[in-house]
């Protein structure tokens, strides 16, 4: 069987263009490893319009529902490669492959790993990449955050009122960004901010027992036995598998133009996958059926059907 | 001071109005002594409760109903067992608060109508379990992809007599957080020895429950 669209993502993007493509008619295909991608991380959303306060999941929930309702199907995998092929594409995930007539590329952004050797072998058993989900673990034990920006501070000012200490571990000489955040760590006197310094590597058996760090000025080396580490540095796309595929731009980021179409014919992107500037969950939303209606309109310019009133 | 604010009241109150379809008994275990969020707990059903007529509250004494203790299988508390037309293993243990709310309030819509929502395929495959397994979902009320692995969790519950799963809130239990070296939510352990971390999908959850039924099955008891 061959679908009309598949959707690479399942987050505000990849939801959104599946309830647009399926209002359509058109077959229309999820593949996603996962529900939510960031939205799920806010608590307290109060600029997505419709919804004076409402928490990540729950206007995640909506979305999904939306899009079952519209008659999207979902599997749930991972892609890892996609073709062209024949009258389309070929999509192909860990243990299958799909064919399809278009595809929109929606899946976001992925917290940035250390990618220091040994680093997978802990995650789960002390090393998280959200201090939001896993912090309240660490109660009274001594934990790192390792990161300079909003993120990173913000995390670390979870972590000083739940562990008995913590240290932020940066490669800048300062953190960077909120005021507001930097002057409300400076009073907490359980934190010790550590510049200039790099993880270079994580120690323990079961489970984490010392990080290892180096100045980046005079290479010492400095081992601190701890319970947990947190990496927030943010997030990155990982656009590899598509590289040569479609055009992305100096970040990795796809580009597109004002359809959301990318530098291939049949293919579309949409979200915090593409190069549009600012992030947010609207605008990703408004991606995604951007990039629906642009399929719709490829489809039937090229399969030739009766171009019906996309409005109605 | 109520828990569940007035514009939650009216919002659940429609949602049972229109999916409640038979009773759902919340069976809550507590005790007088030495349980932090207990009373929480008693107040969250008892408002629950008020909200529709096919909610029923039944509380018993962990230290004194010990019929109780047995027929639910209890180790601990404050716990909360779910139970539908049959015991179908389900157990909230902690107080369901933060993100578990919600899941509890899906719960309740599923055990009221005695139908879980995962895929047929998946369904399926559980039928050729045919030994206890006991999933335990390890949460914070904090995290947001502890809700999927709890629905999973339970929902498997639902479609098999034979497994019985627990949404344990870990704060409220540090001592399971040590035995189990929970360092990350949502942590899963099945029959106390295959473990992941992680909100898995359906089917990926699924292999993980079948891997442990077949290391339960190659075992040879002396």
């Amino acid at each position: 069987m061959t679908y009309d669209v598949i959707i690479v993502g399942g987050a505000s993007a990849g939801l959104t263009a599946a309830i647009y493509s399926s209002r359509f008619k058109l077959k229309t295909l999820v593949i996603t490893k996962d529900i939510g991608g960031q939205t799920l991380l806010a608590s307290k959303i109060e600029n997505y319009p419709g919804f004076m306060s409402i928490n990540g999941i729950e206007l995640i929930k909506k979305f999904e529902e939306q899009a079952h309702n519209s008659g999207a199907k979902f599997v749930y995998n991972e892609v890892v490669e996609i073709k062209e092929v024949e009258d389309g594409f070929m999509v192909k995930t860990l243990n299958e492959d799909y064919k399809t007539k278009t595809v929109i590329l929606a899946f976001g952004q992925t917290p940035k790993s250390l990618e220091i050797p040994g680093e997978r072998r802990f995650y789960g058993k002390g090393l998280s990449y959200s201090a939001i989900c896993d912090g309240h673990l660490f109660a009274k034990k001594t934990v790192m955050v390792v990161g300079w920006g909003d993120l990173a501070m913000d995390a670390a000012l979870r972590l000083c009122d739940i562990a008995d200490k913590v240290y932020m571990s940066y490669k800048t000489g300062e953190l960077l960004g909120s005021w507001e955040l930097r002057e409300k760590l400076e009073a907490k006197e359980n934190l010790e901010l550590i510049p200039y310094s790099q993880v270079i590597e994580i120690k323990g058996e079961d489970k984490i027992e010392s990080v290892v760090l180096k100045d980046l000025w005079t290479q010492k080396i400095r081992e601190i036995k701890l319970d947990g580490i947190f990496v927030e540095l943010g997030y990155v796309v990982k656009t590899d598998f598509i590289r040569d595929f479609v055009k992305l731009d100096v970040a990795g980021k796809i580009i597109v133009d004002k359809s959301c179409s990318t530098s291939r014919l049949g293919i579309f992107a949409a979200g915090d996958i593409t190069d549009t500037q600012s992030k947010q969950i609207i605008i990703s939303a408004g991606e995604g059926a951007m990039a629906a209606i642009s399929a719709f309109k490829y489809i039937h310019r090229r399969y030739g059907s009766i171009v019906r009133a996309y409005w109605s | 001071m109520s828990l569940i604010s007035n514009h939650i009241k009216e919002h659940l109150k429609e949602i049972f109005e229109k999916e409640l379809k038979d009773e759902v008994r919340l069976v809550f275990f507590t005790q007088d002594i030495e349980c932090e969020f207990c009373e929480e707990a008693r107040e969250l059903l008892q408002e629950l409760e008020s909200l529709s007529k096919k909610i029923k509250v039944e509380m018993y004494d962990f230290m004194k109903d010990d019929d109780k203790v047995k027929e639910y299988g209890i180790d601990k508390i404050p716990v909360i067992a779910m139970v539908g037309s049959k015991d179908y293993g389900i157990r909230f243990y902690g107080l369901p608060s933060g993100y578990e709310f919600s899941v509890f309030i899906d719960d309740l819509v599923d055990v009221s109508k005695g139908n879980s929502r995962l895929s047929e395929k998946v369904k399926a495959r559980l039928k050729s379990i045919n030994k206890p397994l006991h999933i335990q979902v390890f949460v914070t009320p904090t995290c947001p992809y502890c809700p999927r692995a709890i629905r999973i969790a339970h929902q498997m519950a639902m479609e098999s007599d034979f497994i019985r799963a627990d949404a344990v809130e870990i704060i409220e239990f540090p001592h399971l957080a040590h035995k189990y070296n929970v360092m990350s939510v949502p942590k899963i352990v099945i029959n106390d020895a295959l473990e992941f971390v992680g909100a898995l999908t359906e089917e990926q959850f699924l292999e993980k429950v079948l891997s442990a039924f077949r290391t339960s099955q190659s075992q040879i008891y002396l």
